[in-house]
């Protein structure tokens, strides 16, 4: 069982890319388990789920990283013993620290064969991103095993090649891909790259 | 020894310190709301929508750009629905998902934003979720005090607004520590001179026949 982190900011667009990869691995026979929280007391995440026909565990009012680390792990536990999935997607919220995520997989003991951070970066709100909360940004992307630069179909020109700079001499050793949740650019080699 | 015990002693102080949560860490908010609408149509659903949009520009002009998400479900009693979805003021609000006409739905309304005051978000969320004419309800109890006649008499109205342009608290003549010529002083309490107690008595026989948004939350705080 191989489980994934979207790592990335509120609004970069990982809901829309965890049902692209869940709605993937389960085209490919894999068993595949959603776990997606949200800060607020009010999850809507779920309820998009489910209007796009998909069922996902739900830890809401709290961040998966901090608060809600305790209800995290026993949500690991229960898929693991009720659904025993092949694929684990977690989606914490935009505002969590992806590798406090992957620590907490790691101590719940669900016997996993490996853990990985999907970085996503949005390249429309990039800039402002950065300007604003660099320092929390590199936190979350800083244990990534790979960074995905969404929504490459709203990009300007020249837009992805500057995101995607950045990133490089940021992070040097990890890999970089432009991609379009909505759209499906690039999904398809996401995939190979996740196999 | 000694620097043993100091070191002690700062662990201890440290084991006491607040963590920071992610949130914290990022300055960022996360308020939500739910509640029920009765008649959920098209015309309802670009009214939430619009709501989503008021949010979503207050939050631009607050703290400069939209960092953040505003989304909201609305589903029926068996769970499906629609989400509608706002990450950027230009894009606009996505739609996921269709709804026929519904006599009763219930929604969500949530806002994960950076850079403003969490209540200050909350109240802005009332006003637009109030702002759309809907028939809802909220499962919460709202403390919103826009309205309330509990005038500072040094005039501190910081946290007062005035959706018709205008305010009326003072229409009366008096001045605003109500100090009569006879001499009677209501600094606190209420005013009885004729003018005062005509107008109550008007308010009383005729009461307002519109229910806003107010007079719904004073109903359910009764």
């Amino acid at each position: 069982m191989y489980v994934y982190i979207m790592g990335g900011f509120l609004g970069s667009g990982k809901t829309t890319l965890l049902m692209k990869l869940a709605s993937m691995y389960t085209k490919r026979g894999l068993k595949t388990a959603l776990v997606v929280n949200e800060s607020g007391s009010v999850g809507v995440d779920g309820a998009t789920l489910k209007a796009e026909g998909y069922d996902a565990v739900e830890l809401p009012d709290g961040c998966i990283c901090c608060s809600l680390s305790g209800t995290l792990q026993s949500a690991l536990k229960n898929i693991k013993k009720d659904i025993d999935p092949d694929i684990i997607i977690i989606e914490p919220t935009g505002l969590a620290l992806p590798h406090k995520v992957k620590d907490l997989v790691r101590v719940s003991m669900i016997d996993d064969d490996g853990t990985f951070i999907i970085g996503v970066a949005d390249v429309q709100r990039f800039e402002d991103l950065i300007k604003k909360k660099e320092q929390f940004f590199k936190m979350q992307m800083s244990k990534a095993d790979f960074i995905l630069i969404n929504k490459m179909d709203l990009a300007k020109p020249g837009q992805i090649e500057e995101v995607s700079g950045w990133l490089k001499s940021q992070y040097p050793d990890k890999p970089i891909m432009a991609i379009s949740a909505k759209t499906d650019e690039n999904i398809d080699k996401l995939y190979e790259m996740m196999r | 020894m000694s620097g043993d015990h100091e070191h002690h002693d700062h662990d201890h102080e440290h084991h006491h310190e607040h963590e920071p949560t992610s949130i914290e860490q990022a300055g960022g908010c996360a308020v939500g709301l739910s509640g029920t609408i009765t008649g959920f149509n098209a015309d309802a659903e670009a009214r939430f929508a619009k709501a989503l949009m008021q949010v979503g520009q207050w939050v631009t002009d607050e703290s400069g750009c939209l960092l953040g998400h505003i989304k909201a479900a609305i589903v029926k009693e068996d769970g499906s629905g629609i989400t509608l979805n706002l990450t950027d003021i230009e894009n606009g609000v996505e739609h996921h998902g269709t709804m026929d006409p519904e006599e009763k739905v219930s929604f969500t309304f949530m806002c994960a934003v950076l850079d403003v005051d969490e209540h200050e978000l909350k109240h802005r969320m009332y006003h637009a979720i109030d702002d759309t004419g809907l028939d809802y309800e909220l499962e919460e109890h709202v403390e919103c005090h826009c309205h309330d006649h509990h005038h500072d008499h040094d005039h501190d109205h910081e946290h007062h607004h005035h959706h018709d342009g205008e305010c009326h608290c003072h229409d009366h003549d008096h001045d605003h520590e109500h100090h009569h010529d006879d001499g009677h002083h209501h600094e606190h309490g209420e005013c009885h001179c004729p003018e005062c107690e005509a107008r109550k008595a008007k308010e009383t026989a005729e009461p307002k026949e519109k229910k806003s948004f107010l007079d719904r939350l004073r109903r359910r705080k009764e």
